[in-house]
């Protein structure tokens, strides 16, 4: 059965136009009159993944350094003088890449376009020990808030080197360790700023209520003049298909075990990652998904989350499940198997395939609304595929998925002996 | 100015022969020029919700949104934790949370598959003073979500079965809930301020204890109470029109659904938060091996519609609303003890609060408490122009982007229906936040004050109790995560 959408024209496509700079910096407009507002969104193509031995956290280090002023703009007036409009930025870090964005209202567009400018061409020169202290120890309350002290968070710092061998450069954590964060020098700063945060490794999108014909010009005045520079050659490392370990075992202050199971799968956008993304759905999106029913329902877990991490030099597929009072990690871990089996063999029913299209259908329409969302959206498109226009193919690909191919999929992919484990159990007195 | 270079540089040592005619080297050109000017502002028209009525009294507000074919329809009854009987803190949680196991013809797994099979988008909400149910669906799937939208209020299973298996889920999430930080902090919080017994003082997620005493007939008796038409608010955003909606409700909800009483329930007044002389009390739940402090600080905060709301929220903005609000300026950039702080303001029917919130290292949370009340002192004594300027920015733009999804919308306008407000109480407000000034801003911080405060920590006792009596915080209460 296929998936067929019925989406109006007008949604299935964000309009846009795109062309270079001399200096190799890549410019996406898309124009949307709707509100009065507009987005500034930068993708640097670096992340955690291009970051050096004991260096781990440091392109997300970096993230938060880029906000610390210029000579131009010291101090807070990156965010002072946005806010002072009504403007708003934020950043985030991931292995593949480093994205910037700015939200407000059309009057700080070339506000917006000037800061970015101005940080691009002249952050490094004017980086301090002082803002790497500070902002080294920001990062480190990061880690602390969202993994340390979060119930079942230290599990995430596992993952890595659960799935990949060392030296590979998924090998380590985005958010990295404090030894390395405190081992990150203001050279290194100036270093990954000279390398990396050049105008021919970003790609500008910008959105929203503008006229393209007369912010065409404001980008060749600002960033035109940035020197481009020669970008490292990148390892190509060969495709992980394995965990390094069967099992880790963890303790946290946490009341009940919780089981975390991971695949390597295809590379995001790459044949089979459409696919798996719907089995994800199928098997852990809303109460009728099978593992809901199978462990929330059966009483088994307290809750269960599926989800195919699509990153650029393969994936991972993670079940991530907690169990009730009383239910071992094992007796867990046999019944996510057992529903990952039964559908490597049996294709989804007819009704789970309407479910999944339909789900998919809003889920689709509705991340059409956010302008935000849009122009990452043609960021992230660009970075993984080439180009910004691959919305159409991007429907097509989970319009062309079928029962069969989930089934398929799921054999391929699931393997019971290609998983790895990290497994979670409360911290006792004889654990701490 | 050129002769006086040549002074110079003839003069300067190690200098090479001064020629005839010395020039000053041109200054670098800065190519990328001046900050830009930032040009007037682009009007912003907030849309106005067309209202009407259905037969049985429940208000309807419809924001027409037909850009994408996609519909969000609330519904709120009065009710939530509020009329939580003392000691069954939980029952409206999961009286609610039953609404969607089963309905009309259909058990709680058939419904489960009906809803998600139309792809649509199902959440109901407790909160402390009203219990929702939202939906998002596409346009050609508005009949049949309607539909189950009208089962689950109308005609919903509440088994013994089904109501056995989700107490049990929810005991087992309230008991993980022990273990967040943030949880524990907003629970204990709470209580701390209004008392308890008082309505608002009840999580709308209940607690361990009280979920734990809550019986199959007590769930039952909140659907009862609370889930009649008086009092119900309808609020929709998307490619609807008002008759459209109206038409599709009241064959549904309208006739079908009668009016009985509103569960509104009376409010005490709050406590009097007075400090004794001689220190700021502090109420801390032990969480050993703590890397991190919670800070949960409660203050009298205006109620829901209340005029006086609009200088509160314009001063919690400056003092911890964004980025360079006064806490995250000092807390996070200047002396890095977290990750971020947050102020904000919780406005409910009849009362609020205004709360701060942050994670701060736990080897120096005995020195951001001291800086914390600091900065509580500093703005007390007023706030600077550009600093409500920022404030008015922000509230205008966090508008703009929430009428950019039909979710925002409805969820936007949703609260002010559910007050009885008009449908022009949000751009009322908008207006009166765009007139705050500084000086209404000073009188409005003035309940920033730590004497009247409720201050709640979760953190290591062993390690951070010492360094806050050294500091002056030696009043110190333990008391263990509800």
């Amino acid at each position: 059965m296929l998936l067929l959408l019925a989406l109006p024209a007008f949604a299935q496509d964000i309009p846009f136009e795109r062309y270079d700079l001399p200096n190799g910096l890549q410019v996406i407009l898309h124009e949307d009159h709707s509100l009065p507002q507009v987005v500034v969104d930068i993708w640097y193509q670096v992340g955690s993944k291009d970051e050096v031995a004991g260096r781990s956290g440091f392109a997300h280090l970096f993230e938060h350094l880029m906000f610390m002023g210029t000579d131009r703009l010291p101090g807070s007036g990156f965010d002072q003088v946005m806010e002072a409009y009504g403007g708003s930025n934020n950043a985030w870090t991931m292995e593949d890449a480093t994205n910037y964005f700015e939200v407000g209202p059309p009057n700080l567009l070339s506000t917006f376009l000037w800061m970015e400018a101005d940080r691009m061409e002249a952050l490094g020169k004017a980086m301090t020990d002082d803002k790497l202290k500070i902002q080294r120890g920001v990062v480190q309350n990061e880690r602390r808030q969202s993994y340390e002290d979060e119930p079942y968070g230290v599990a995430w710092l596992e993952v890595p080197a659960l799935l990949y061998p060392a030296g590979h450069p998924y090998a380590h954590t985005v958010i990295g360790t404090h030894e390395d964060l405190e081992a990150a020098s203001l050279q290194d700063v100036k270093d990954f700023f000279s390398t990396w945060y050049v105008p021919n490794n970003a790609s500008l999108v910008v959105a929203g209520d503008f006229d393209s014909a007369a912010v065409k010009p404001l980008i060749e005045k600002y960033f035109g003049h940035i020197a481009s520079r020669p970008l490292p050659a990148r390892p190509s490392p060969a495709v992980v298909t394995a965990p390094q370990k069967a099992r880790v075992d963890v303790t946290d202050q946490v009341q009940f075990p919780q089981v975390n199971l991971f695949w390597h799968t295809p590379a995001s956008y790459a044949q089979g990652d459409a696919e798996l993304q719907l089995v994800a759905s199928l098997l852990g999106e809303g109460e009728s998904s099978r593992l809901y029913e199978a462990l929330v329902v059966g009483g088994l877990a307290q809750e269960v989350a599926v989800l195919q991490s699509p990153t650029q030099l393969g994936s991972a597929f993670i079940v991530s499940a907690t169990a009730m009072e009383g239910v071992t990690p094992d007796r867990l871990e046999a019944a996510i198997m057992k529903e990952i089996g039964a559908l490597a063999k049996q294709p989804p029913t007819a009704p789970e395939m309407a479910r999944l299209k339909n789900q998919f259908e809003y889920g689709f329409l509705s991340g059409l609304e956010s302008l935000l969302q849009r122009a990452t959206q043609l960021n992230e498109y660009d970075a993984y595929t080439g180009s910004p226009d691959y919305l159409a193919k991007d429907l097509a690909r989970f319009r062309g998925a079928t029962a069969e191919g989930l089934a398929s999929a799921t054999a391929t992919w699931l393997k019971p002996e290609l998983v790895g484990r990290v497994v979670v159990r409360p911290e006792t007195p004889e654990t701490k | 100015m050129i002769t006086l270079l040549a002074l110079f540089f003839a003069c300067a040592p190690k200098a090479p022969p001064a020629p005839a005619v010395v020039e000053a080297a041109p200054a670098p050109v800065d190519l990328l020029g001046p900050r830009p000017e930032v040009g007037p502002e682009v009007p912003f028209a907030l849309p106005t919700p067309e209202a009407t009525r259905l037969s049985n009294g429940a208000g309807v507000w419809v924001v027409p949104a037909p850009a994408l074919p996609l519909v969000t329809v609330t519904l709120s009854v009065p009710g939530g934790a509020s009329v939580d009987a003392a000691g069954k803190e939980g029952t409206a949680a999961i009286g609610d949370r039953l609404l969607t196991q089963g309905a009309g013809k259909l058990d709680a797994r058939a419904f489960a598959a009906a809803v998600e099979e139309l792809g649509v988008q199902l959440d109901v909400e407790t909160g402390r003073a009203a219990s929702t149910i939202t939906m998002s669906f596409t346009k050609d799937k508005m009949g049949p979500a309607l539909d189950l939208l009208a089962d689950m209020v109308l005609r919903p299973k509440l088994t013994a079965v089904d109501f056995a298996r989700e107490k049990g889920i929810l005991v087992s999430d309230l008991r993980m809930g022990q273990d967040e930080p943030v949880a524990v902090a907003a629970k204990v919080a709470w209580v701390q301020w209004f008392g308890a017994g008082h309505p608002y003082s009840r999580s709308p997620d209940g607690t361990v204890k009280g979920m734990e005493a809550v019986t199959f007939k007590d769930a039952k008796a909140y659907h009862k109470l609370a889930w009649n038409a008086a009092g119900a608010t309808f609020t929709a955003a998307g490619a609807i029109t008002k008759d459209e909606i109206a038409t599709a409700l009241e064959s549904r909800l309208g006739k079908p659904w009668k009016a009985g009483q509103a569960a509104v329930v009376k409010l005490p007044p709050v406590p009097a938060h007075t400090a004794e002389s001689g220190g700021t009390p502090i109420v801390l739940v032990d969480k050993p091996g703590s890397s991190q402090t919670m800070f949960y600080l409660v203050f009298d905060g205006p109620a829901f519609g209340d005029p006086a709301l609009a200088p509160v929220k314009s001063g919690t903005v400056v003092l911890g609303g964004t980025f360079t609000s006064r806490l995250n300026g000092l807390l996070r950039e200047k002396k890095a003890y977290t990750y971020g702080v947050r102020a904000g303001v919780q406005a409910l029917p009849g009362a609020g609060v205004r709360t701060i919130t942050t994670r701060i290292r736990t080897d120096v949370t005995a020195e951001a408490m001291t800086d914390l009340l600091g900065e509580l002192t500093a703005i007390r004594a007023g706030v600077t122009p550009e600093e409500v300027t920022k404030a008015r920015a922000a509230y205008r733009q966090d508008l703009v982007e929430a009428m950019e999804s039909r979710s925002g919308m409805a969820g936007t306008f949703a609260p002010y229906h559910r007050a009885g407000l008009d449908v022009g109480a949000l751009a009322v407000e908008l207006g009166a936040m765009q007139a705050v000034t500084p000086e209404q801003v000073k009188p409005a911080m003035a309940a920033y004050d730590p004497a009247k405060a409720v201050i709640v920590l979760v953190g290591d006792k062993a390690v951070i109790q010492a360094p806050l009596a050294k500091a002056g915080f030696d009043k110190i209460v333990v008391v263990e995560p509800l």
